[in-house]
């Protein structure tokens, strides 16, 4: 356990090389100011006027000040009382406004509102200006700044403790306890408190780094600490006096008010992206920005389809040992429609979105295979030609049509954009034209200068559909377009994907779902573990499956199944993407597996019954006996 | 008009009474007689007390001197500085020019500086400079101006002697020389807010450029520079927006000191030398100017949310 | 014995006019109310599965809470066992609460994620009842044996686990009070399909070993047909139908879950759905479903 703890601390200082250089800096300031007494070479108050603003020296390491005082004695002491004041200061403030930000985020309603008046008075005030006035009704010194850094700090905690307390109170896991009977006492204390603190805490480290700056502030102007007592802003304002005769005196001082400062937003910085909430961790930007890499293998002389697909394997960028997605081949004719199916960790997303050369995240690469589209190879396409050929011949849509839609773009303005990009067409004739394909998939004209967020979730994807087949693309790869849809809007996109294909479109549905699947497909291609597990055609492959999952998969879909018999459930779970697996990649999971299918890589073969390939050895005695035996019921 | 701008519009007169009613309150907060204290403790001379007493309406309950301050203060009038005994409205009305010209240009230089910083960080997060500027932003957040005001006048003005150390010259009167001594204190100011801007707008352009429409721009063909330009950065800019706004904090904040460090004769600096006086009347009379300044440029960020954001325009 | 655990025939839940609505802002000045739920009455049998089946914004879920009495409606009536809910006392309201639990649609988030899993599954037996930490652990171990999943999970974080696995707990904490009620609002939604049936299997062999009810809340209609003894359909607020849910399945009435069963997705290639926008926008019956090509 210790081990484990030592060896993460590793790993967060290499992550954070800042954050765990400020810690320890922090850690050695607070010891050494703690231990001022013992630690300074000098009495702090000790003048000596033959010797006024020295340079640093053996005896004095940070020189002197105009009184002849020892600056470095004098910044430990100091280090005492600034660090002191902001502690207390923002712990004062913590105290009142934990309790302040629960009640208003809990209760809501009318609390919060008269609450959140109050602390709205303080957003109109700049949070110094207020500092000041109240440091100065007060009169100088440490305790008043202390109360006045307190002060400034309360409303902008009790914010965040709001903030986050109103989040956590629309959780399922609040409702949930809500639901179990759970008294309010206690879900605040035990559910609420502790899912606030984590953010709050990182508002306190970057409200101690303000305190630190603004008691120097205090200090400077002469409010602050007053002499003798000295803080770091008070000896600042000693050496800036003397700036003309001695510039490097005000150094100290402002070096370790900038440091100390620094280290605590450091350390909030670093505890927040621990809770990711900085963005740091957030998955790479840049999307098709770089370029994937290819082989540029597997290249296949004739072009069969609209879309070939050969070969293709798709690895994590930063790892290549680590699979995503293994020897895909498939091939689309005009007017057809192919349903890629699977589960979630199946691999059919990263290949849907490797058909455009748009990678998924985790960053990945196609480390062999081709992708054609109209005979022109995608994988090897010049970034200009490849933004040329999409949207013109490659089109998609995607699963959430809401968030699909820029929302500051008006949907009109977004067809015209795709027309205008690729159709040299001018403003007046592609919004004409905009306005002509919005009413093909359903959507009166006058909609065009609507934003997304007037529109419905069906007529979003309407929107998305019109938008993708606006100049009239060879293919369409539709990545569960229906997933977010309710049934009957869900019925009706179908309805014009397949009108489309009638039209002679070639369509690509990536989809979890076989109800989809036999609704629409003329082929399906059925994947497990970025591996593609059987293919045919829709009507062969769902009547008589070829591979024990498609089966499991077919009978556990409730609409297949008469009411009231158990549905066929598939035990274990699918494995974590990228492990590596000899042998048949299901057969841990399967009802059928025998030694064979574990011993060595299943090859994709085609089956000897019907135009349709199975990764199964005992394919062919499950599709010829009527019911197949389960291995594990064998005596 | 959103009914969000309108109810905002309609908030501010309440918000100044109660920023202004809780400066009020600071005078229950003043140790010993009132009065007494104000006049500079126990050197001041009875006569001197008793007229800061009648003055400021001490010796009556605090509401009734507030009403006495509001009803002057609608008249521009905020009585007279305890120290200087001059008028605190047209001192800070001399001063103000001084005030906004250094607001104005650190304010342009913080949305440039920030804007710059938060693309290029964003376009290549992860990379070398995305990691320089966190950590270069995580120092200038935390620093205080007037330390970066001391720094730059020990390196730029005293050491190598290429801008003045202090010190202020009204635009009418040389703009040459304005902004010779308005760079050094403005760049002071603008570093706290650039660094927010910054990080702000580097996080929503990361999660714009990560987001489904992107995406969706990406698949109908879209260049790289229209992509991010039209798709991600408009978006992005939203909550960039809303930081702005809370900038002003900064800069006011900022130039209180900043102005005191490098000597120029704006509000600030009057602000920092009444309150180490206890000249309350300055400092009640100043905070009316901040909020005001700060409330005025919440509800232009308002405005230009509005522009942005078609949800707040468009009500559906 | 309290008067909450006294066995009656008839309805154990029984609702009368509920209604409730929602105030939103329309403009400056302007509001209307949206009716969430409008006008429901219903009964839940013991030991039945009640399907509710309804589109997003149907009230469906609002309806299930307003059932628990999560949230009150504005006006109608509610009782439990004979017993009008809201005339309860505090002490008889927290009994009833006990025989009503609820299941949501994310497992992911129906856990803490800062506490591990078996903090979370003693919140219900260490609120409503007095055990020590033995006899609470092993009740716990009890329930959480009974979804098919072992202690050692127990020690884990919500995201050291599968959806799957989650939703069983979320289960097992919902029965580890014995409750009569468990509203399951879209259970199974957020799954994977092989997960899904692990889930609703689950259900039926749970409901077979432990008289509970279920109101089992879905937007699928297969689903729904499958799992439920009797369906309700809900639109705009309003309950439009109920019935056997071989009967609404089979011969819908409401022109609306006319429609719905209509948009029900087969499974089979060779018994596609007739194409609903093309009845609709040509006003034609179509002669036959589409055949694959």
């Amino acid at each position: 356990m210790s081990r484990s703890i030592h060896t993460r601390g590793i790993a967060w200082m290499r992550r954070e090389p800042l954050a765990a250089f400020m810690t320890v800096f922090l850690v050695l300031l607070i010891v050494a100011a703690f231990l001022a007494p013992l630690l300074a070479p000098h009495d702090p108050l000790q003048q000596d006027l033959t010797n006024v603003l020295a340079a640093p020296s053996g005896t004095h390491w940070f020189g002197t000040d105009d009184l002849g005082r020892d600056v470095f004695s004098r910044m430990l002491y100091g280090a005492q009382v600034s660090l002191t004041a902001a502690f207390l200061a923002v712990g004062a403030a913590v105290l009142l406004a934990v309790p302040i930000g629960l009640v208003a985020g809990y209760r809501g309603g009318r609390t919060d509102a008269v609450i959140m008046r109050l602390l709205d008075i303080q957003l109109a005030l700049p949070g110094l200006v207020l500092v000041i006035a109240v440091a100065s009704a007060l009169g100088g010194g440490t305790v008043n700044t202390m109360l006045a850094l307190a002060i400034a700090f309360v409303p902008g905690l009790a914010r965040v403790v709001r903030g986050e307390t109103l989040a956590v109170r629309e959780e399922p896991y609040i409702e949930a306890s809500r639901a179990i009977g759970t008294p309010s006492m206690r879900i605040l204390r035990t559910r609420v408190l502790r899912n606030v603190s984590p953010p709050l805490l990182v508002q306190v480290a970057i409200t101690c780094g303000q305190a630190m700056g603004l008691e120097a502030a205090l200090s400077f102007i002469g409010l602050g600490a007053q002499a003798p007592e000295a803080s770091w802003g008070s000896i600042l304002r000693r050496a800036y006096d003397s700036i003309f005769i001695a510039p490097a005196a005000v150094l100290v001082p402002a070096a370790f008010i900038t440091l100390t400062a620094w280290a605590f937003n450091a350390l909030g910085d670093a505890l927040g992206n621990q809770l990711s909430l900085n963005g740091r961790t957030a998955r790479k930007g840049t999307r098709a920005l770089t370029l994937s890499q290819t082989t540029g293998s597997g290249i296949r002389p004739q072009s069969a389809g609209v879309l070939d697909v050969s070969e293709l394997t798709v690895a994590v960028d930063t790892d290549r040992r680590r699979v995503l997605v293994e020897d895909v081949a498939l091939t689309v004719g005009r007017g057809r429609v192919t349903g890629i199916v699977g589960e979630s960790g199946s691999g059919k997303t990263v290949t849907a979105m490797t058909l455009t050369r748009l990678m998924a995240s985790p960053p990945a690469v196609v480390t062999a295979g081709s992708v054609r589209i109209c005979g022109d190879e995608i994988l090897a396409m010049p970034a200009g030609q490849l933004a040329d050929v999409r949207g013109r011949v490659v089109s998609m849509i995607f699963q959430n049509p809401k968030a699909s839609l820029n929302p500051a773009l008006t949907i009109g303005r977004q067809i015209t954009e795709v027309l205008q990009w690729h159709g040299a067409m001018g403003r007046g004739a592609a919004r004409a034209e905009a306005e002509r394909l919005l009413e093909r998939v359903g959507v009166p004209a006058d909609r065009a200068r609507a934003y997304p967020h007037q529109l419905s979730g069906g007529m979003c994807q309407r929107v998305m559909v019109a938008m993708a087949v606006a100049c009239r693309p060879q293919l369409l790869i539709a990545d569960e377009p229906t997933s977010a849809l309710d049934v009957t809007v869900q019925a009706e996109i179908l309805d014009l994907l397949h009108e489309l294909a009638e039209e002679g479109m070639a369509i690509v549905l990536i989809t979890h779902d076989f109800g989809v699947v036999a609704d629409i497909c003329d082929d399906v291609v059925v994947m497990y573990a970025g591996e593609v597990i059987e293919q045919g055609p829709v009507v062969e492959v769902l009547d008589r499956p070829g591979h024990p999952y498609t089966a499991a998969l077919l009978n556990a879909l409730p609409a297949r199944v008469p009411r009231g018999e158990p549905l066929a459930a598939i035990e274990g779970r699918v494995p974590a993407a990228g492990t590596r697996i000899v042998g048949c990649r299901f057969a841990e999971r399967c009802a059928y597996a025998v030694d064979a299918c574990r011993s060595a890589p299943i090859p994709l073969d085609a089956s000897s019954t019907g135009d349709r390939q199975a990764r199964c050895i005992r394919s062919d005695e499950l599709l010829g006996a009527r019911v197949l035996e389960p291995e594990s019921e064998k005596v | 008009m959103s009914t969000l701008l309108l109810r905002r519009i309609a908030l501010i007169p309440l918000l100044l009474v109660g920023v202004t009613l809780s400066m009020q309150l600071l005078y229950l907060l003043l140790p010993g007689d009132p009065a007494a204290t104000l006049a500079g403790g126990e050197n001041a001379s009875l006569s001197q007390v008793e007229r800061i007493r009648a003055e400021l309406k001490l010796d009556q309950p605090f509401y009734v001197a507030y009403w006495d301050w509001l009803t002057h203060a609608v008249r521009f009038d905020f009585g007279r500085s305890l120290v200087t005994d001059q008028g605190v409205a047209e001192e800070l009305f001399r001063r103000l020019p001084a005030t906004l010209s250094l607001g104005v240009v650190a304010l342009v230089i913080a949305i440039a500086m920030g804007l710059i910083g938060g693309v290029f960080a964003a376009i290549r997060c992860g990379g070398f400079f995305d990691r320089l500027l966190l950590a270069v932003t995580s120092a200038g957040m935390a620093v205080p101006a007037f330390i970066i005001g001391i720094v730059l006048i020990v390196v730029f003005a005293v050491e190598l002697g290429v801008a003045p150390a202090i010190g202020y010259v009204p635009i009418s009167e040389s703009p040459a020389e304005w902004a010779r001594h308005i760079v050094m204190p403005a760049i002071a100011v603008a570093i706290a807010p650039a660094a927010r801007i910054a990080r702000t707008l580097r996080g929503s352009l990361i999660q714009a450029l990560d987001s489904p429409y992107v995406l969706t721009a990406w698949s109908k063909g879209g260049r790289a520079r229209v992509v991010i330009l039209r798709h991600a950065l408009r978006n992005s800019l939203i909550p960039t927006l809303t930081v702005l706004g809370l900038q002003v904090d900064l800069l006011i904040g900022g130039s209180l000191i900043v102005e005191n460090v490098f000597s120029v004769p704006g509000v600030g600096a009057y602000v920092a030398n009444a309150a180490t006086g206890s000249d309350l009347p300055v400092i009640q009379g100043a905070v009316v100017l901040f909020a005001l300044a700060t409330i005025l440029a919440n509800l232009a960020v308002d405005i230009a949310y509005g522009i942005f954001n078609p949800k707040v325009r468009v009500s559906s | 014995m309290s008067s909450a655990d006294v066995v009656h025939d008839g309805p154990l839940l029984s609702a009368r006019g509920l209604s409730i609505s929602f105030k939103v802002r329309r403009g400056p000045i302007r509001s209307t109310r949206v009716h969430a739920v409008d006008d429901v009455s219903i009964d839940l049998y013991p030991g039945e599965t009640f399907g509710l089946l309804g589109e997003s914004g149907s009230g469906k879920s609002t309806l299930g809470r307003l059932l628990l009495h999560l949230t009150k409606a504005d006006t109608g009536t509610l009782t439990f066992r004979g017993r009008d809910m809201w005339a309860a006392t505090n002490a008889e309201r927290r009994r009833m609460r006990r025989r009503m639990q609820m299941v949501f649609q994310d497992p992911f988030s129906s856990f803490d994620p800062s506490v591990n899993l078996l903090h979370s599954m003693r919140e219900p037996l260490q609120v409503h009842e007095r055990l020590s930490r033995d006899e609470l652990d092993a009740r716990i171990a009890e329930v959480v044996t009974a979804v098919g999943l072992s202690e050692r999970h127990l020690a884990q974080f919500p995201r050291q686990l599968s959806g799957g696995q989650l939703q069983r707990l979320a289960i097992a904490r919902a029965l580890s009070l014995k409750p009569d009620i468990v509203v399951l609002d879209e259970p199974v939604s957020a799954l994977d399909m092989s997960t899904q049936a692990q889930v609703v299997n689950l259900l039926s062999e749970l409901q077979a070993a432990q008289p509970v009810t279920y109101l089992f809340i879905s937007h699928n209609p297969s689903i729904v047909h499958h799992i439920s003894h009797r369906v309700g359909v809900m639109r705009r607020g309003q309950l439009v139908e109920v019935g056997d849910a071989d009967q609404v399945h089979g011969d819908p009435q409401h022109p609306y879950t006319q429609r719905l069963f209509a948009s029900q997705l087969s499974g089979d290639p060779k018994q596609r759905r007739r194409p609903v926008s093309r009845i609709s926008e040509m006003g034609v019956e179509a002669a036959s479903g589409r055949q694959p090509t």
